[in-house]
């Protein structure tokens, strides 16, 4: 009996083996990205394009039940292979290194930058004739989805970070400039909740670089180039401010940085979403599970003035976009880059942007689309389908959607979207580990910290290693 | 001699026919490592990286020479020696510890307790590691929360170079002590039990018993696996990468790590090559020594 | 008096031996009960457990994260897994033990050389090997292939598993095969299975390797994969836990309970096989 043991072995590997490739085949066939022609004799040909999106469960669901439907009824001849990827950029270059990128891609504004740098996606201007076109997003989304001249994404939303807080913290509303700010925090503190629960370098920095303009001072001055002044007393002040909110004041719980620690899902949304902190800073990408936590006690407003300097805090603005594979990076023929770019459109229309807007909260790049909603909101008739299924009503939601709407239009920094973002990202979050280590060991060492991001940045154009010590 | 002694058991031993058994092993491996390793090699003597990605072009020596030149491969040479060598040395013996208890005859509930203790092992790194992450936070942690009954002080785990590499060294010997415990037993009751019992009738002591018997039959083992763990160990990125991503500053880097770096967060590749090579020249030639000197080599082949 | 102090000793033995025993089963499993009590939390981050909240109660827990879970594609995820996993397993058992017989019993010229080139080409890690391993696979049409990815599982555990169950067939006396033998089974045939018979609990080891390494790698399947329908758990976890967008983190209640159904057939694969891992060898049926 034991005797046919590896005769079995060998049975079960031969089943595995067919199985497998049986399955592969079936899964792999139908769905290359290779044009696919109908029988002629019916319809014109079908173009298939693939796209990459990495959207929120709710953003999802909203595209592919109200958006993608819409599309396919309006261009019968393209259809859409959509893949939801976990992490996007490095499989994104892989594929291109192969010419099997996707033909469509979604991502952050940063992020597409950086493809566009190693020239793995189109110059959208170049394939969109009508220049007036451009003409209808916000002027921060053009930015961020610009690289000198090109533009290689079109934008689908705006964002930056703002304030959110606990309207039960804040019964008089909440103050504008720092000082009032902390006194009304300090209040709080009294009643063991936090007065901020932001964990400094949890997200690479993204956030830290709204806080720089408030002291004087910006992460670049020009965003392709530089120059960069980060090692000066403006940055220093910045750091400083954060250390002393935490450490020396106690206002805001020292969370860390690692992962598991920004925004809503995180422990920063966790300790705001059961009430021991006051305040947090994250965006209307957050929005739904934000609503849902919070009820009619979620508050929002823009980031405050220094009291000090009299500057404002300003996030940087950005989007997510659409943008279309280069030939080189996908391997896709006229007739799909045509389709893709077709498809890009479609996603950026203020139509398919007020859908997408119903049903996340994500806010319109599209001018028009975003001026009504401001209109509705300012009027108070303005309630989503996300808020209205966590029972909200009008009045009780549009004070929040005027608070995020008066900080994206209010004070903004520009994204960097060239591989510097990226060295920055790295710099900033070495900062915070040199900012714990000042703390531990009571020695200041915010210069060298500036200089360490100085450092990664300036890393980048030269192809230096990059490093800290 | 009848027909049947031409097929015998020596005939079996000899001649090139042999290799057809190899074939597969040696298919797989030059397909799956050879040919990547090789294409690593040439990139790192380009200037492939993002903006160079369809445009790369050889560079010569470039890469090693900033390499050296920055000096700050030095540091992390030592760091990756304290990583595996730190990791390794913990996880042999407590796993060599915990498979002599379980191998103890008459020992109850081993099965029980074996699953207990292989469960870390089966359990996803990257899904463990995010979670030691959540219990080494500085605030809001376990481990801290654990301390502070105790009356201890809080401790920045993964903000400071000491208690980083404690928690990181704690965190992998948690990951693989399971696996080395289960190398160990496996091996040691691969002994026939005669042997431990004729040894006892010698009137050995369960020390003696373990020099005698257990040590000579799996000391080869340890040897291989001891080797063969330190190369997992230093060539294993996730848990610096999740837990420190190499800090504070530069200190928990490991050349792998910081290879990682390069090529996947900072898209250059061929600086990353570069230091992955330098790398594997590095553990090649541990690695060549050791098995030399253990014996291990004798012993493969 | 010497039965007497064996005695006095035996309980010392086993006292000392359950205790530490216990510390590591402590260690072992507090970071996974840390997980599983996550799982049943309302809350979504680190800041959900605390020391009192270690003993578990019932009025704060929930299987709104399982539900979550549940309501994913999580069957069409685990069947992927686990087919995965089991290919990877046949394929590297198969492969390991044939080469730990040949290069422990057959004569075969330059196996030396041949054995120390192949180690250290396993020295390089995936990291190094992934974007080259991706180009030639492209070419070869194994990307979004399940094929291609039990090759790269396969190869890492085969040669390691080739090497162990070299040495351990070393240990085995060359008298039981030839028993074996001439009790007149077919020689062939004989030669394997009774190899494979002692060496059982090596070869379940590296069966468990080779399962565990499929089931729940993340890096290498990331990477050759991105069609949906083929995701396995680990990709499917990341896709359901994280909620997207630039700033956030995971989901770390729908992370526990998603790890856990998914370190379910890891566990059955020890309840069925550990009587092999921690079987007593026996000499019955091979004299």
């Amino acid at each position: 009996m034991k005797s046919s043991f590896i005769g079995t072995i060998i049975a079960v590997v031969v089943v595995i083996i067919v199985v497998a490739a049986v399955l592969s085949y079936i899964s792999t066939h139908p769905s290359t990205t290779k044009p696919v022609t109908t029988p002629p004799v019916t319809t014109p040909p079908v173009t298939t394009i693939s796209y990459w999106e990495a959207y929120s469960p709710s953003e999802l669901s909203t595209f592919n039940n109200k958006i993608l439907p819409l599309f396919e009824a309006q261009y019968p001849n393209i259809k859409v292979v959509v893949t939801n990827v976990a992490l996007s950029t490095s499989n994104y270059e892989t594929d291109a290194a192969a010419h099997k990128a996707p033909n469509v891609y979604y991502d952050s504004s940063n992020d597409e930058g950086l493809l566009y740098a190693g020239g793995f996606i189109l110059n959208l201007r170049n394939y969109i004739s009508n220049s007036s076109y451009f003409n209808q997003f916000t002027s921060g989304t053009i930015a961020a989805e610009s690289s000198g001249t090109a533009m290689f994404g079109l934008p689908v939303n705006e964002n930056s970070i703002l304030m959110f807080y606990d309207k039960a913290d804040f019964p008089n509303g909440i103050a504008n400039n720092t000082n009032a700010l902390i006194t009304q925090v300090e209040a709080i503190n009294k009643t063991g909740v936090w007065g901020f629960a932001y964990g400094m370098g949890a997200d690479y920095g993204y956030r830290f670089a709204a806080w720089l303009p408030g002291f004087g001072t910006y992460i670049f001055a020009n965003k392709t180039t530089g120059p960069v002044t980060l090692n000066n007393s403006a940055m220093i002040n910045t750091l400083e401010f954060w250390y002393n909110l935490t450490y020396i004041d106690h206002l805001n719980a020292p969370l860390g940085s690692g992962s598991g620690v920004a925004g809503a899902s995180g422990l920063e949304g966790s300790l705001f979403e059961s009430g021991k902190a006051a305040i947090i800073f994250d965006g209307p990408w957050d929005l739904v599970p934000l609503v849902k936590a919070l009820g009619s006690n979620l508050g929002a407003a823009p980031l405050p003035q220094v009291s000090s300097t009299g500057n404002y805090f300003a996030p940087l603005i950005g989007s997510e976009g659409i943008a279309v594979s280069s030939s080189q990076a996908s391997g896709a023929s006229a007739a799909q880059i045509n389709a893709s770019i077709l498809f890009a459109k479609f996603l950026a229309s203020p139509e398919a942007e007020l859908l997408m807007y119903n049903g996340t909260g994500d806010l319109p790049s599209d001018s028009g689309a975003l001026n009504s909603l401001i209109a509705q909101a300012n009027k108070g008739t303005l309630l989503p389908a996300f808020a209205a299924a966590e029972n909200l009503t009008a009045s009780s939601f549009d004070p929040v959607e005027v608070g995020i709407l008066a900080q994206e239009s209010g004070h903004t920094s520009p994204t960097p979207s060239t591989p510097q973002m990226n060295y920055y990202y790295s710099g900033v979050a070495d900062m915070h580990t040199e900012m714990g280590l000042y703390y531990t060991n009571k020695t200041i060492s915010a210069p060298a910290v500036a200089s360490c991001v100085q450092a990664f940045i300036e890393s980048n154009s030269t192809n230096v290693l990059a490093s800290c010590s | 001699m009848d027909f049947s002694s031409k097929f015998s058991f020596k005939n079996l031993k000899s001649g090139s026919i042999n290799y057809i058994y190899l074939l597969p092993i040696i298919a797989l491996i030059l397909f799956i490592f050879l040919y990547p390793i090789t294409y690593g090699i040439y990139i790192s003597f380009t200037n492939f990286s993002l903006q160079h990605f369809y445009t790369a072009t050889l560079v010569g020596f470039h890469n090693y020479v900033l390499l050296f030149k920055n000096g700050l491969i030095y540091p992390i040479i030592l760091q990756t020696l304290i990583w595996t060598v730190g990791s390794l040395v913990p996880m042999v013996l407590l796993g060599l510890l915990v498979a002599n208890i379980l191998n103890q005859k008459g020992f109850k509930f081993r099965g029980l307790l074996f699953t207990l203790i292989l469960l870390p092992w089966a359990f996803p790194a990257f899904i463990s590691l995010l979670i030691w992450s959540g219990m080494w936070n500085t605030s809001f942690g376990i481990i801290n929360q654990f301390l502070s009954v105790f009356g201890l002080p809080r401790i920045d785990w993964l903000f400071k170079t000491v208690p980083a590499w404690t928690a990181l060294i704690i965190t992998n010997l948690w990951l693989s002590f399971p696996y080395y415990t289960a190398f160990f037993l496996s091996s040691m009751q691969s002994i026939p039990d005669e042997f431990h019992e004729a040894a006892k009738v010698d009137g050995a002591n369960i020390f003696q018993r373990f020099s005698k018997v257990t040590w000579p039959a799996i000391k080869g083992a340890i040897a291989f696996a001891g080797i063969s763990g330190f190369i997992f160990t230093w060539n294993n990125f996730y848990p610096i990468y999740i837990l420190t991503g190499g800090g504070p500053g530069t200190s928990t880097y490991s050349l792998t790590v910081f290879a990682y770096n390069q090529a996947f967060d900072f898209y250059n590749y061929s600086l990353g090559a570069a230091f992955s090579v330098v790398s594997i020249i590095i553990l090649a030639v541990m690695a060549i020594f050791m098995l030399k000197y253990t014996k291990v080599l004798e012993m493969l082949t | 008096m010497n039965i007497n102090k064996y005695k006095v000793f035996d309980v010392l033995r086993w006292t000392i031996s359950y205790f530490l025993i216990a510390i590591v089963v402590l260690f072992a499993i507090f970071p996974l009960y840390y997980i599983v009590l996550t799982s049943f939390s309302k809350l979504s981050s680190i800041s959900a457990l605390t020391l009192s909240s270690l003993i578990p109660n019932l009025s704060n827990m929930t299987l709104s994260a399982y539900q979550y879970v549940l309501s994913s594609q999580f069957a069409l995820w685990l069947g992927n897994s686990l087919l995965l996993a089991v290919g990877t397993l046949a394929v590297a058992v198969t492969v390991a033990f044939v080469s730990g017989v040949a290069l422990a019993r057959l004569n075969i010229s330059g196996k030396k050389a041949l054995i120390v080139f192949l180690y250290i080409l396993t020295f390089f890690p995936f990291t190094a090997i992934v974007i080259p391993l991706y180009l030639s696979f492209s070419s070869l049409g194994l990307i979004n292939n399940y094929i291609g990815l039990i090759m790269i599982y396969a190869a890492g555990t085969a040669i390691f598993g080739a090497y162990m169950s070299k040495i351990f067939i070393d240990s085995i006396p060359k008298e039981y095969e030839e028993a074996a033998m001439v009790d007149g089974q077919s020689r062939f045939k004989s030669f394997f299975t009774i190899l494979f018979r002692i060496a059982k609990p090596v070869v379940i080891f590296v069966a468990l390797l080779a399962f565990i390494g499929a089931y729940t790698d993340y890096a290498v399947i990331n990477v050759f994969v991105t069609q949906g329908s083929l995701y396995t758990l680990m990709l499917g976890l990341y896709h359901v836990s994280s909620i997207g967008g630039g700033a956030s983190a995971v989901n770390l209640n729908v992370f526990s309970a998603f790890s856990i159904l998914m370190g379910l057939p890891i566990i059955a694969f020890y309840v069925v096989f550990q009587k092999y891992l921690t079987q007593m060898y026996t000499m019955s049926g091979t004299k």
